[in-house]
């Protein structure tokens, strides 16, 4: 198939072209995004129905949804295929989510779930994946010192979403705001696989936080999301996980050497060892496959779906210990693949049990490791895509 | 076989009596209120006396008594309480380490608890159906008030007067944080965050508004007494409202209370509902019967449920665990975890009369059947005289 390729240098671009070339197509990229940050929607139209007027493609293809691209490509009467990777993405709650010639991917089930009946038939379940080869190739071409510039005892690499808390911008709350705000928080720290605050928030609350903030986001017209989801599930999901992740990685550089890789602010976490954010290509598979234990603490907006970083750890062949994340057990084995903790006294157990058994730690690595190449590449993935986009009979 | 039954102006006594006479057992009542008496030598003494006369084989009463507990172990009498209530504070006695104790809990969780903090002389006890009572009753001369499409009778435990005015100083702040609290636990229909949510500063917060102490022989703690008599009431109050007024948006809801509910404006409130005469001809006539559980219940199945039932009603409760070991959902009862799946239910089974009707006569047999208090007393009385 021919396909157009819109990139904005998402990292998970080139993989995705590569499987769709292993698999026989022909790609066609429009990299104005990759040059310029500034590219407006207006252009973007223009970009793509430019390239749609010279070519006939079988469909345009984006990491995540655009839904400019979506406009053209149902003017077009062209397929549009977009794969959602990340949660919570605005984009997804555009009134273009519903033109039918769209084929919408999203890696999170209950998001999928929750936006499936805005275009019945059209927008699928699909699972992220990571290019396994590639780093490999990396791990096994480092030199000693770079290995040893990476080697750690437990390794956590990600924002601590302290630079994207609201509750430091709100102005004068009262004191019933914060402290309902407080109240819900706190609870669903504690709380994986049930994402209850959008819904716990009363009319009167999200009156008084937009009140007492100003730059609110503003609902564009048509828009399938309501004050209720930005505030529940965009700021306060934020709010929620740079709690959870500083309070955990607190209780662990407490008792064990912690390396973080971040280009967050971590003054709140004084024992931890700030290494600075990584490059994602050429460094962080080293820093999977170095360290001793790799932490993951999904996002609390990711309701079910498994993040990227535990596919990329997997595809490195590190040892990961994670949150309870509902999608792992799909494809997992808890305790063969990986480690599951339940709570901050068990993650902290686990910590020291694995790091003194480095055999149970390489065996589970290898396990996940072995799952990856067999079930979870990018062209074992995108496969299904296009068999899901294209294989059932859908009238247009 | 002779049982004494302690009379506190409890639900069910006659009940009682019918069940044990249909099983062969003799029984007396005594009337005496003990609600409010925790220890007292003089009610001590005058229990003695009454049970110490007649050789009787056990006491038995509904809800545990303290003080009922203390003059039976002094005699060496086996004592039999049937909880029905909940909270039950006075559970959390030290008069329950007595070996004379048989005290049998509906709450599944609660009793766990009991157990494995050691205390023996608890069982795990489902409530029951007065069907002797029940099925005695003529329901063929029911009032017109009694038809009702949806109704529920219950609490709505009003912030003004009760229980819950004590606390109308909480701060702000922590009013949000309660507010949150009970507007969390709403959502999550299977566990139970209330004790735990409760902050060393909201305690603190609560304790100002009301400085609790327990008795002598309480050892309650102040999470276990916030939890279960503050959250879970105003949490009842705000579940009753979110689903009643849900429900009324699209139906024609009938709720018999003793507050009035102007906020509730287009519920239709008829008033008090008298548990004897009132109560099963509602269940009856009403083609759908709400259950909406008190959460200082965790895994319990309400006295409402089995009352429902019991008169052939149709149930549609809230998830009490429980429900699922004896019964099957759309076989003889129905449930609802959203205000969406409330209204999505009740507009179907108004619409499927046939249907609703086979569920309400299969709930009503399988309660005649297994969940009478005939069953109860042969369950309770395999333990104590086994």
């Amino acid at each position: 198939m021919k396909i157009l390729f819109y990139r904005y240098n998402s990292i998970c671009e080139p993989y995705i072209i590569d499987a769709f070339k292993e698999l026989g197509h022909d790609v066609y990229e429009i990299t104005a995004e990759v040059e310029r940050k500034d590219v407006s929607a207006q252009e973007c139209l223009s970009i793509v129905s430019q390239a749609l007027d010279l070519v006939i493609y079988d469909f345009v293809f984006t990491v995540n949804f655009f839904p400019v691209i979506s406009e053209v490509c149902q003017a077009y009467h062209v397929h549009y295929l977009s794969w959602t990777v990340d949660s919570p993405v605005l984009e997804l709650y555009s009134g273009s989510i519903k033109n039918n010639f769209n084929r919408v991917f999203v890696f999170d089930r209950k998001l999928c779930d929750e936006i499936k009946n805005y275009n019945p038939d059209r927008i699928f379940h699909l699972p992220l994946a990571a290019g396994i080869t590639e780093k490999q190739h990396l791990i096994e071409t480092a030199s000693a010192s770079e290995r040893a510039n990476f080697t750690s005892d437990v390794s956590f690499v990600g924002s601590l979403y302290t630079e994207k808390s609201i509750l430091s911008k709100l102005q004068n709350p009262p004191e019933y705001l914060q402290g309902f705000l407080d109240a819900v928080m706190n609870l669903q720290t504690e709380t994986y696989g049930d994402y209850f605050i959008t819904d716990a928030l009363s009319e009167d609350v999200i009156k008084s936080f937009k009140n007492h903030y100003p730059d609110f986001y503003h609902i564009p017209e048509g828009a399938l999301c309501d004050d209720r989801l930005i505030l529940g599930l965009f700021y306060l999901g934020y709010g929620v996980t740079a709690m959870e992740r500083i309070r955990l990685l607190s209780a662990l550089s407490e008792q064990f050497r912690v390396d973080i890789y971040t280009a967050s602010d971590t003054s709140a976490l004084p024992k931890i060892n700030n290494r600075g954010p990584v490059k994602s290509l050429t460094e962080m598979p080293l820093v999977f496959s170095q360290s001793a234990i790799n932490l993951n603490f999904t996002a609390k907006s990711i309701r079910s779906g498994i993040p990227q970083r535990i596919w990329d750890v997997f595809a490195s062949g590190g040892f990961l210990i994670s949150n309870f994340q509902e999608e792992l057990y799909d494809y997992f084995s808890p305790g063969e693949d990986l480690i599951v903790y339940e709570n901050t006294e068990e993650l902290c157990e686990l910590t020291k049990y694995y790091l003194e058994n480095p055999m149970q730690r390489s065996e589970i690595a290898h396990s996940a490791f072995e799952k990856m190449k067999k079930y979870h590449t990018y062209t074992i993935r995108v496969q299904e895509m296009l068999n899901l986009a294209f294989g059932k009979k859908i009238y247009i | 076989m002779k049982i004494l039954i302690v009379d506190c102006s409890n639900f069910g006594i006659p009940g009682m009596q019918k069940a044990l006479k249909n099983l062969s057992v003799d029984s007396r009542v005594i009337k005496r209120e003990l609600q409010t008496v925790r220890s007292d030598p003089k009610v001590e003494l005058d229990l003695m006396e009454a049970m110490a006369g007649d050789n009787y084989d056990a006491v038995f009463s509904f809800n545990f008594l303290p003080v009922l507990a203390t003059a039976c172990n002094k005699l060496h009498k086996k004592y039999i309480s049937w909880v029905y209530d909940n909270p039950q504070v006075k559970l959390y006695s030290t008069t329950m380490l007595y070996p004379t104790n048989y005290c049998f809990l509906f709450d599944r969780a609660e009793y766990e608890t009991f157990k494995n903090g050691g205390i023996s002389g608890v069982y795990h006890l489902p409530l029951a159906a007065d069907i002797n009572t029940y099925a005695s009753i003529d329901y063929s001369k029911a009032k017109p008030d009694y038809y009702n499409d949806i109704s529920f009778i219950g609490k709505m435990y009003n912030e003004d007067t009760g229980y819950l005015s004590r606390y109308k100083g909480i701060s702000p702040y922590f009013e949000g944080y309660v507010d949150g609290i009970l507007r969390t636990q709403n959502r999550l229909y299977q566990a139970n965050i209330l004790e735990e949510a409760l902050t060393p500063e909201l305690i603190d917060e609560l304790y100002r508004l009301v400085p609790y102490e327990p008795t002598e022989d309480g050892v309650e703690t102040l999470e276990y007494i916030f939890a279960n008599y503050y959250l879970a009431r105003k949490l009842a109050t705000f579940d009753r409202h979110f689903y009643l007024e849900e429900l009324s948006k699209n139906f024609k809801v009938s709720l018999y209370t003793l507050e009035k509910t102007p906020e509730l404006p287009r519920v239709i409130n008829k008033g008090i509902a008298t548990y004897d005469t009132d109560m099963p001809q509602i269940f009856r006539h009403s083609k759908i019967n709400l259950n909406i559980g008190l959460r200082s219940i965790k895994t319990g199945i309400s006295l409402r449920c089995f009352d429902i039932l019991g008169c052939g009603g149709f149930l549609m409760s809230t998830c009490q665990n429980e429900l699922w070991d004896y019964f099957t959902p759309g076989v003889d009862f129905d449930f609802f975890t959203s205000p969406e799946e409330l209204v999505k239910k009740c507009r179907y089974y108004l619409e499927h009369e046939d249907e609703r009707a086979k569920i309400a006569r299969n709930g009503f047999e399988k309660v005649k059947e297994f969940h009478s208090f005939e069953c109860r007393i042969k369950e309770m009385f395999d333990i104590v005289f086994a």
